[in-house]
């Protein structure tokens, strides 16, 4: 449950008894009129935080590269579905210029002909191919190796 | 036979392979944790970063708790206990260590023996 301290005026000088024990548990949410204007969090969870929005804005460049062959495929999709479905097809310049029901094949082949050049591969189906992977994704605390 | 890396804890199965760029060859040699819990096979973003990997797709990734991230996904070459593996399909995440996942590791006999600390990983 976090505790709640109420400033009376914004820029006056607070005297804050922090725990670290008490942060672990809850954060501190620091209160004025009223509203809550800021949350004392402990430095585990600040670095935790810290890690996941660097992850989602490096996840985001990466995505992003896939434009415009992404929405080229998508714009593809409702006719690669009733000529393609459950293959692979790789889109290059808004195109299909290869496809096979396997994509590591479709890969090497693409890679081989193009070279790194930034093409979108994918399943021709409804919705993405899913993965499991159970392990925790944003490891921060680790045994440098 | 290979030995249990004891710095984390618990001790668990790891390896150095070699990641190879599919089209410039550029290679980095990194650990990986054999993960037999994974579909896919993880790069971390800073091994992404230093192989100057383009993404060639996307997919969902579900996490321990079920909850569902779209990733990019590469194709790289892999170098594992001496077994060269082409255009393998990898998506990528904040870790410091490559996750080897099963799309990997049934190509090879993964033989635990966590009472010895020790595994083998041998090709058929």
């Amino acid at each position: 449950m976090a505790k709640t301290v109420t400033l009376k005026e914004a820029q006056a000088a607070y005297s804050l008894s922090l725990h670290k024990l008490d942060l672990e548990q809850a954060p501190l949410i620091l209160e004025h009129n009223g509203e809550p204007v800021a949350a004392i969090i402990s430095i585990e969870d600040y670095r935790r935080l810290v890690a996941r929005q660097d992850d989602d804005a490096w996840r985001q460049e990466q995505l992003q590269r896939l434009e415009p062959n992404r929405a080229a495929f998508q714009r593809l999709l409702p006719e690669l579905l009733k000529t393609h479905k459950g293959q692979f097809v790789a889109i290059y310049k808004g195109e299909v210029v290869d496809s096979d029901s396997d994509d590591q094949e479709l890969a090497k082949r693409v890679m081989a002909n193009l070279g790194d050049e930034l093409v979108y591969i994918q399943k021709v189906e409804e919705e993405l191919p899913s993965f499991e992977v159970p392990s925790p994704e944003v490891v921060i605390y680790h045994a440098p190796l | 036979m290979h030995r249990y890396e004891t710095r984390v804890r618990p001790p668990a199965p790891f390896l150095e392979i070699q990641v190879i760029h599919p089209v410039t060859a550029g290679t980095r040699q990194w650990p990986a944790k054999l993960d037999t819990g994974a579909t896919l096979t993880i790069l971390p973003e800073a091994l992404v970063d230093a192989l100057v990997l383009s993404p060639k797709g996307e997919a969902t990734i579900y996490g321990y708790d079920g909850m569902a991230t779209i990733r990019p996904i590469y194709y790289v070459n892999l170098q594992v206990a001496g077994y060269r593996l082409s255009s393998v399909r990898v998506s990528s995440s904040k870790r410091p260590d490559i996750l080897l996942g099963r799309d990997v590791l049934n190509h090879f006999i993964l033989t635990l023996n966590g009472k010895d600390l020790t595994f083998e990983l041998q090709d058929p």
